[in-house]
């Protein structure tokens, strides 16, 4: 019989296990972190104060870009959300060529951003971008799409929601694919008189509840953290005219074009602020998963 | 509802048949257990009824109506399995309401019929627990109120009591049965645990290697077994087979000698072989009682039949003494003569 190893010890290799990890973490998170807040609080520039927010407040820039960001965040986390769940649905349901279906999905996010964001900024070029060569092969207007700020906006908002789809579409794959095994459920679902809608409904949805909460939150940390595809997409000097000027891009903007420290960190740290409640808010929301049963065994 | 498979034949996709040219007829109101190992087609039966599957060949029909290919929706089925009987992600309330609500039950009555359900099942005090929480036989009540709160003409029991534990089957057991039999409901119930076959059934269907080895009720197939198969697959301690050849000698004399020439296997209950010469005995041999087991009530005989080793069983206390040859009597009633395929050609009520 093997000798179990004492709690004490099986702690200390635990610890030992997460101490590389926790290093890297440590140096290369959190001491940045820290590192802002000394260079906010430096005495080669305006030491950070509390009415450094009041100062953000009143920057139209900063407002513009917590604006962009909001919109982002409406109009893309959701619509990630449900066009990625429905795509993976629909793919797990179709079963002729389904490798093939989950591949083409699957591509916005083998592909990288930087890639991906050139591909569809090419699609809206005037010269021969996509769209105009298809417009001028129906005898229609081509336009310099990029240059009107709504249809700018709208492709790029498209191009985030293309990229972001990529991520929900894997985790809910893989979460329906689990389900799909325990086709027992489905069956009773079935026999209990549940149609297809309704086993969607009733057993599919509830039980990727959490898996939408998990989505929900990869996809907000993903539009709060925007701005290689911004950078791209409008070609830099362009950027603080459309929707991709972005809390990132603002924070970038003002620490490394504008030397302005004190609200660089403050908006830094808005944004900080965003991504903690974006985290905190799903966590709330789960529900405590049931206790399991444990048999009661009586004492002899 | 009368069930009827009518040389029903399935397969998986390119894979060997499961089941094999069955055919049965399941009278209304009967609770019929399909009674096999795993792998023997039980499992396949009931998802042929339930429709999680359709025949290659054949019909089933309920009611002289042909549901082949009727998807489970249709069928009004009461289903409870061992494996997945309840929805994770519902409380029991809801677990039991949930065939009500796809049916769209209006909410009134669908808490009326809750209720009444959770309190037949005796689960009124867990609705707003989840099954995770739950025990095994917990499980098992919510799991038949769902199953019946719906009224169904059919009630599928597959291996419904597989997961709960030793000390609580019979209970529920008993739960099972005095339900059926108020509604008077038609029931399969699949097992591999022929004492629950024998305690439930009004019928039992013995199937092996997809097919049915003979259906009939639990006290036939024990005294009359129609294959060497069933005679082997029921019975504590299991009935004794030996080469027919090997007691030829010690027959008696009357049994025609037709027999002896097509019979390969004799076989004997283990209540059949006795001390003294029954009024109707078939044989009479001498062999050597190795062991004793007393169990309280009964008790066993290890008896060593020149290679064979034979057990039998009887009151306690009727097994006297080991270690010496004893004179001993195979009973007419509980001795069976099977020919080279397992077939009965002699013995019991032919």
């Amino acid at each position: 019989m093997t000798k179990r190893a004492p709690v004490n010890q099986k702690t200390f290799s635990a610890w030992l296990a997460l101490l590389p990890l926790f290093i890297l973490v440590v140096g290369f998170t959190f001491f940045p972190l820290i590192k802002i807040l000394f260079i906010g609080l430096g005495k080669t520039v305006q030491p950070f104060q509390i009415n450094s927010f009041a100062l953000l407040a009143k920057d139209a820039n900063f407002r513009q870009a917590l604006k962009n960001t909001l919109i982002l965040c409406l109009g893309v986390v959701p619509a990630s959300l449900v066009i990625g769940f429905f795509l993976a649905w629909a793919v797990s349901e179709v079963r002729l060529l389904r490798p093939v279906w989950r591949t083409i999905y699957l591509l916005p996010l083998a592909s990288g951003f930087v890639g991906l964001t050139i591909l569809m900024q090419g699609l809206f070029q005037f010269r021969q971008g996509l769209m105009n060569e298809g417009l001028k092969l129906e005898g229609w207007t081509v336009r310099h799409w990029l240059q009107i700020p709504t249809a700018a906006n709208a492709a790029f908002m498209v191009t985030v929601l293309i990229q972001g789809l990529g991520l929900s579409f894997v985790i809910f794959v893989a979460k329906i694919r689990t389900l799909q095994h325990r086709q027992a459920i489905y069956q009773l679902a079935a026999i209990d008189g549940a149609s297809s809608r309704q086993q969607l409904r009733y057993v599919t949805l509830p039980a990727l509840k959490t898996t939408f909460w998990v989505v929900l939150l990869v996809e907000l940390m993903f539009v709060l953290q925007l701005f290689d595809q911004a950078y791209i997409f409008f070609n830099h000097h362009l950027v603080s005219q459309h929707l991709g000027f972005t809390l990132t891009y603002y924070v970038y903007q003002t620490f490394w074009q504008q030397h302005n420290y004190q609200l660089a960190v403050a908006a830094a740290l808005v944004l900080m602020g965003l991504m903690v409640l974006g985290m905190i808010i799903p966590l709330c929301c789960l529900k405590k998963h049931p206790r399991n049963f444990t048999p009661q065994i009586k004492a002899l | 509802m009368e069930i009827t498979f009518k040389h029903v034949d399935w397969a998986p996709n390119r894979q060997p048949a499961i089941l094999k040219d069955v055919n049965f007829t399941i009278p209304d109101g009967k609770l019929v257990v399909f009674l096999g190992s795993r792998h023997s087609g039980i499992n396949a039966v009931i998802n042929l009824i339930a429709g999680f599957i359709r025949p290659n060949q054949g019909e089933i029909r309920f009611d002289q109506q042909t549901i082949n290919l009727q998807p489970p929706q249709a069928r009004n089925i009461g289903f409870l399995s061992s494996e997945v009987s309840l929805y994770p992600q519902l409380n029991v309330f809801d677990n039991i309401a949930f065939p009500l609500k796809v049916l769209k039950i209006k909410k009134g009555d669908r808490q009326k019929r809750v209720r009444t359900w959770a309190q037949l099942v005796n689960v009124e005090k867990l609705l707003k627990r989840y099954p995770a929480s739950l025990s095994p036989q917990q499980k098992c009540r919510v799991a038949l109120a769902r199953a019946l709160v719906k009224k169904p003409d059919l009630l599928l029991l597959a291996a419904p009591l597989k997961a709960v534990l030793p000390t609580e089957r019979s209970e529920l057991q008993q739960l099972i049965l005095h339900l059926q039999a108020s509604l008077g409901i038609t029931t399969i119930w699949t097992t591999a645990d022929q004492d629950e076959a024998l305690q439930s059934a009004d019928l039992i269907a013995i199937m092996h290697h997809g097919k049915i080895q003979q259906l009939a009720t639990p006290e036939e197939l024990y005294h009359n077994p129609q294959k060497l198969f069933v005679a082997r697959f029921l019975g504590h301690p299991p009935i004794n087979v030996l080469p027919a050849s090997l007691i030829e000698p010690a027959v008696k004399k009357y049994l025609s000698q037709d027999i002896y020439r097509h019979a390969e296997f004799v076989a004997i209950r283990p209540e059949a072989i006795t001390l003294e010469p029954p009024d109707d005995y078939v044989a009479h041999i001498k062999a050597e009682i190795k062991r004793i087991d007393n169990f309280g009530i009964s008790s066993a005989a290890y008896i060593q039949f020149q290679e064979q080793e034979l057990v039998s069983s009887a009151i306690s206390d009727y097994f006297k003494q080991a270690d010496q040859l004893t004179d001993l009597y195979f009973a007419a009633q509980g001795t069976y003569f099977f020919d080279p395929q397992g077939q009965r050609i002699a013995g019991g009520q032919l």
